[in-house]
């Protein structure tokens, strides 16, 4: 296959698409084209004449490329090509950017809150595990598809990216979290008043941090 | 994928597909096979390029008309096997229908117009 490779390194940089898509379109060309080869080997090619009519006969033209990422492109990735090509002008392009970084600002304070997760239904961890499952398994078979040819030790560099996604994802599972730890006591230190005018030592705790903090509720 | 007759407008796309699904209607074959049957039976008359052949297959698989499967032939070689899927049987026997009824109309207009 090492014949082609000229060919595929060229195809790949014109392929515009993620892993693992990109590899198995690669591997089946490439399989594909040493089927071609050995044809026109046995019809009693040269091998430079093999080789030859083998790449004439891949003719893989710019508009053939543009198809295949098109029907590979994810939702996603389609959503925001559009998008950005809306956004041409210089306001939209304010605007949007405008957009995401308040969102982005609401969503990062709701999920650094502490509250977000100790009012949490007691469905989340388990939700949270497995979705943690799947983004182990997928490290895995990307940083595997990467690593070959790449890296000494691809599976040694899975192991390590799906650790550190194990981590970081797992913060926010841990009950009496650090946050939580904190917040709690500021709300301990702060009493609040209420109607009849008697001071309470915080106000009313959920049940994993009252069991972070070792305290009950009365 | 929802179709209801042959659009002149896209004739080459439909005789391509028709094409490929009706060599695969004979058994799973992988991309090679497929532009080389083609050529073959068809006596050198259509000519498949895989700039035309790949992201035909694609798409037809992404409708799940086709499926993919990746086999192991020896120790180094994986190739890429296509098979009709059930949906993709029906549709090849509805498009051959299409294509009979689109010639059908093609031939009448063309025999009116000689006659």
């Amino acid at each position: 296959m090492s014949r082609f490779s000229g060919r595929l390194r060229e195809l790949s940089e014109k392929l515009d698409l993620p892993q693992p898509d990109k590899s198995h379109i690669l591997l089946e060309i490439a399989s594909d084209l040493d089927d071609m080869y050995r044809f026109y080997r046995e019809k009693g090619l040269g091998e430079e004449e093999a080789v030859k009519r083998a790449g004439e006969k891949l003719d893989l033209s710019d508009e053939a490329l543009r198809e295949l990422v098109e029907i590979h492109e994810s939702g996603m990735r389609k959503l925001l090509g559009r998008i950005s090509e809306q956004a041409r002008s210089r306001w939209e392009r304010v605007l949007l950017a405008m957009a995401v970084i308040l969102i982005a600002a609401y969503s990062g304070r709701q999920l650094l809150s502490a509250q977000l997760y100790a009012r949490a239904s007691r469905f989340v961890c388990p939700i949270l595990i497995f979705a943690l499952a799947a983004l182990v398994v997928r490290n895995i078979r990307q940083a595997s598809i990467r690593g070959k040819g790449r890296t000494p030790f691809p599976r040694v560099s899975a192991f390590f990216q799906s650790f550190t996604s194990i981590a970081l994802a797992s913060l926010p599972c841990i009950q009496p979290s650090p946050l939580a730890r904190w917040r709690v006591s500021i709300r301990r230190r702060t009493p609040a008043r209420t109607v009849s005018g008697a001071y309470h030592p915080g106000t009313k705790m959920s049940t994993p941090l009252i069991w972070a903090s070792g305290r009950s509720n009365q | 994928m929802v179709q209801h007759e042959i659009e002149p407008q896209s004739m080459t796309r439909h005789c391509n597909e028709a094409l490929i699904l009706a060599i695969l209607s004979g058994g799973e074959r992988h991309g090679y096979q497929l532009a080389l049957e083609i050529e073959e039976r068809s006596g050198g008359f259509f000519t498949f390029n895989h700039g035309t052949l790949y992201p035909i297959l694609h798409k037809l698989e992404k409708d799940g008309l086709i499926k993919g499967a990746w086999k192991r032939e020896g120790p180094k070689r994986k190739r890429k096997i296509y098979a009709l899927t059930a949906r993709g049987k029906r549709f090849a026997t509805w498009q051959r229908d299409a294509w009979k009824r689109f010639f059908d109309r093609f031939f009448e207009i063309m025999e009116e117009t000689v006659t």
